[in-house]
């Protein structure tokens, strides 16, 4: 094998990824969430990005390194479960309102979408200096190629680094878009 | 009693410039010692490294940064005392830190290298382009360029080929994007003369490189090699019998009883010093670590010029939507740009200027802006679906002019775990590039407006371009530059500078091509004297 460790794990787990069951029973998650289960935390991100078939891995990532940054991180989520279930959120597109009428759970909400879709949770420092607003560099990874944000595209471009097409290829349009 | 050297020459720094210094030294015969500071990493672990990154906009981020070899952005390794944060992305490990550049390779412009006789500002070349020309071909054969042998590359909208060349480009050019072929097809018609971009990520077997694939990540690392890196040249350098020892940082170059250098010193991560002499040796740490180590080595600088002069293509940038679909992030990370501004009488007034077509896949860009905005659920996917498609993101460059105050210095105080000074640096923009701004502005403002646009940020201030030059300035005179034509020490007669720091007046073109051709120039002088 030619990739690390690390990198060999990681890329098993994404492929796998579809066929794992829900882990959602493990009773070590539950307990380090404190007041969330991972299957409740599961089924909250389901609803957030409003995507069924999530990998679970990718949550259970998510909500330890969410609750790395802030250790009242499982509480926070435990309220905006209760809150989400008061306003009888199903539905992402009225998230709007909601965050209007929840002003304290729409920014927990947003931090476990932007994981989602961006791949990693945190603030990273672009240089040498951490961002505005940031005195440290907290971000951890979650994902690459599980990140939500490359699924809208996935028929035009390719995720970075990973080579779908050959020399030349960009001289057209997307076929899928140009065949319509 | 004949002297016995270590080598015939010592290169310091193993990236592009004295890798490329070493070859050729190597090719004709001479024994050469590299000494590089990091080590050789595989690929695939910069690759991994990438993909397992949080911070996948840093690109320093996937590569080593260790205490005893900090790269650029090590918290505190550059202290800024100006009113610009000069940050550029150095690295240290073998191959330096053309692993992450993006292989914009051009040729300056004759006019480039006559700045004051033309208009009056800045400072002249001491060399044509005619002079340096055959060492741009060679250089541009080294690295594998692709480039276009039909068009005026001044953006003046010449019929043919300018700058003049003796050969053609090694690499044909790749295939236009349509986003390049859609943005010159709406936008040439209103007078903006797009040129094709030279660039060493060669689009066919090249030197034992692949052709481009088009996996759009060409900063922070090319997955397959298909773009030139430093490290192409280094392991020449081994398979041709030279020595590159790598965690060797040198700290200090030693002076002879006649002004000749004598010695390198370095010290390794374990804190072993070690003395290597030489007949000859070449300074190639780079634009900022070549001045740094002449002025802790006290050499070099009767002109008093080392580490002054400091100038990058300090930039700007627009990023705005399309009223089409242009498909950006399809192929290499970008192919060239809008060139109208790059000579002419305008530059005894204003700085000339560059605006590049930037082609990353712009999702995470796109993504951060929409979540900072609260956008989720489906509007999120459309709406990253639709920008992803939309978006366009101009870099734009100017040509900052030389000036004594912009500088870099060893830190008075500050240092790293070998215990060798981190730097200072003081760089004020300068009203030369504010002017062109205006201009540059003017110009977003009708890009937006003729391509139906809505601007997403047309006001990002100035930013760093990662281009170092004019530290160890080149002229005719010994009392006002570092070293002459030839990248030799106008103090130490075999001291010579392989560095984009030897560049005098900046232009608007990204500097390595350059900085390897001098150095191939200059390993011709050597060879010739050793
Ligand atoms: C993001 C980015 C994009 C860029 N894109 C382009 C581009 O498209 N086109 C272009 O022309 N330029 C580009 N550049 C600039 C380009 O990377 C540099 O001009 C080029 O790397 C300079 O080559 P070099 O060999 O002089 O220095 P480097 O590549 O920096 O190599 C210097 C080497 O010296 C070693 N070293 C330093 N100090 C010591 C010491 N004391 N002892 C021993 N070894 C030492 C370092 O470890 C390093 O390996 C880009 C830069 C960045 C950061
Ligand atoms: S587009 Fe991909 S294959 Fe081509 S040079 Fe860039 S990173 Fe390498």
């Amino acid at each position: 094998m030619r990739f690390t460790k690390k990198g060999l794990s990681r890329r098993q787990v994404l492929a796998t990824s579809l066929t794992l069951p829900a882990l959602g029973s493990l009773p070590g998650f539950a307990r380090a969430a404190g007041l969330v289960t991972l299957s409740e935390f599961h089924g909250l991100c389901g609803t957030l990005t409003g995507k069924s078939g999530l990998n679970p891995e990718i949550s259970n990532r998510i909500l330890t390194a969410l609750t790395a940054l802030d250790s009242s991180f499982p509480q926070k989520v435990g309220s905006l479960i209760s809150a989400m279930q008061t306003y009888g959120l199903k539905d992402m597109s009225d998230f709007k309102q909601f965050a209007e009428q929840n002003a304290n759970q729409a920014p927990v909400a947003m931090s476990i979408i932007s994981a989602w879709y961006l791949g990693y949770t945190g603030t990273p420092a672009m240089d040498a200096t951490p961002a505005v607003g940031h005195p440290v560099d907290d971000a951890t990874f979650i994902t690459y190629v599980g990140a939500l944000m490359y699924a809208p595209t996935a028929d035009t471009t390719v995720i970075p680094s990973y080579s779908r097409g050959h020399t030349n290829y960009w001289v057209n349009p997307p076929a899928s878009q140009s065949a319509g | 009693m004949t002297t016995q050297y270590d080598a015939d020459v010592i290169v310091v720094g193993s990236g592009a410039v004295g890798s490329n210094a070493a070859y050729e030294l190597l090719k004709q015969g001479k024994s050469v010692i590299v000494l590089e500071s990091g080590k050789w990493i595989p690929r695939w672990k910069i690759v991994e490294n990438f993909r397992s990154s949080p911070r996948k906009g840093n690109h320093n981020d996937p590569y080593p940064n260790q205490p005893w070899a900090p790269t650029s952005f090590s918290p505190d390794y550059i202290e800024n005392t100006g009113n610009f944060k000069f940050l550029p992305g150095m690295l240290r490990l073998v191959g330096g830190t053309t692993w992450h550049w993006a292989a914009a390779t051009w040729r300056f412009l004759p006019n480039d290298m006559k700045l004051r006789t033309l208009y009056g500002v800045g400072r002249d070349w001491p060399i044509s382009y005619d002079e340096l020309e055959p060492y741009y071909g060679r250089a541009e054969f080294n690295l594998g360029v692709a480039g276009s042998d039909t068009q005026d590359q001044s953006g003046q909208g010449g019929a043919g080929q300018f700058p003049h060349r003796s050969t053609p480009y090694p690499v044909p050019p790749e295939a236009e994007t349509y986003y390049f072929q859609r943005l010159k097809a709406r936008l040439a018609p209103e007078g903006f003369n797009f040129i094709h971009e030279p660039n060493a990520r060669t689009n066919q077997p090249w030197d034992g490189r692949p052709g481009c694939s088009g996996n759009n990540n060409c900063m922070p690392v090319c997955p397959i090699g298909a773009m030139y890196s430093g490290d192409v040249h280094a392991k020449h350098v081994v398979k041709m019998g030279g020595k590159v020892i790598e965690d060797a940082t040198v700290y200090k170059l030693e002076k002879g009883s006649d002004g000749k250098i004598v010695a390198a010193h370095y010290r390794t991560s374990d804190h072993k010093d070690i003395r290597l002499t030489a007949r000859y040796f070449i300074i190639a740490a780079n634009g900022l670590e070549t001045p740094k180590l002449l002025l802790m080595s006290d050499v070099a600088n009767s002109s008093d010029q080392v580490g002054r002069n400091l100038m990058d293509h300090t930039g700007m940038g627009l990023q705005f939507l399309a009223d089409e679909p242009l498909w950006p992030g399809r192929g290499q990370v970008q192919q060239g740009g809008i060139f109208n501004w790059r000579d002419g009488e305008f530059r005894r007034e204003h700085s000339a200027i560059k605006h590049a077509l930037t082609n990353t896949v712009p999702n995470r860009a796109i993504t951060q802006h929409l979540l900072s905005q609260g956008i989720v659920g489906p509007e999120l996917d459309e709406k990253i679906k639709d920008w992803a498609a939309r978006w366009v993101d101009i870099s734009s460059v100017f040509e900052l002019l030389p000036n004594p105050e912009n500088r870099i210095q060893p830190s008075a105080i500050r240092k790293d775990a070998l215990g060798i000074p981190t730097m200072t640096i003081h760089y004020n923009t300068d009203d030369y590039i504010e002017r062109g701004a205006v201009k540059a502005k003017a110009d977003y403002a009708k890009f937006v407006q003729t391509m139906g646009g809505t601007v997403i940020n047309d006001n990002t201030g100035w930013q760093n371009r990662d281009h170092i030059m004019g530290t160890v300035i080149m002229g005719n005179d010994a009392k006002t530059s570092v070293v002459d034509k030839d990248c030799r020490s106008w103090d130490h007669s075999n001291l010579f500078m392989a560095t984009t720091g030897v560049i005098p007046a900046c232009g608007v073109v990204n500097p390595t091509l350059t900085g390897v051709a001098f150095a191939i120039r200059a390993a011709d002088i050597i060879a010739k004297e050793v």
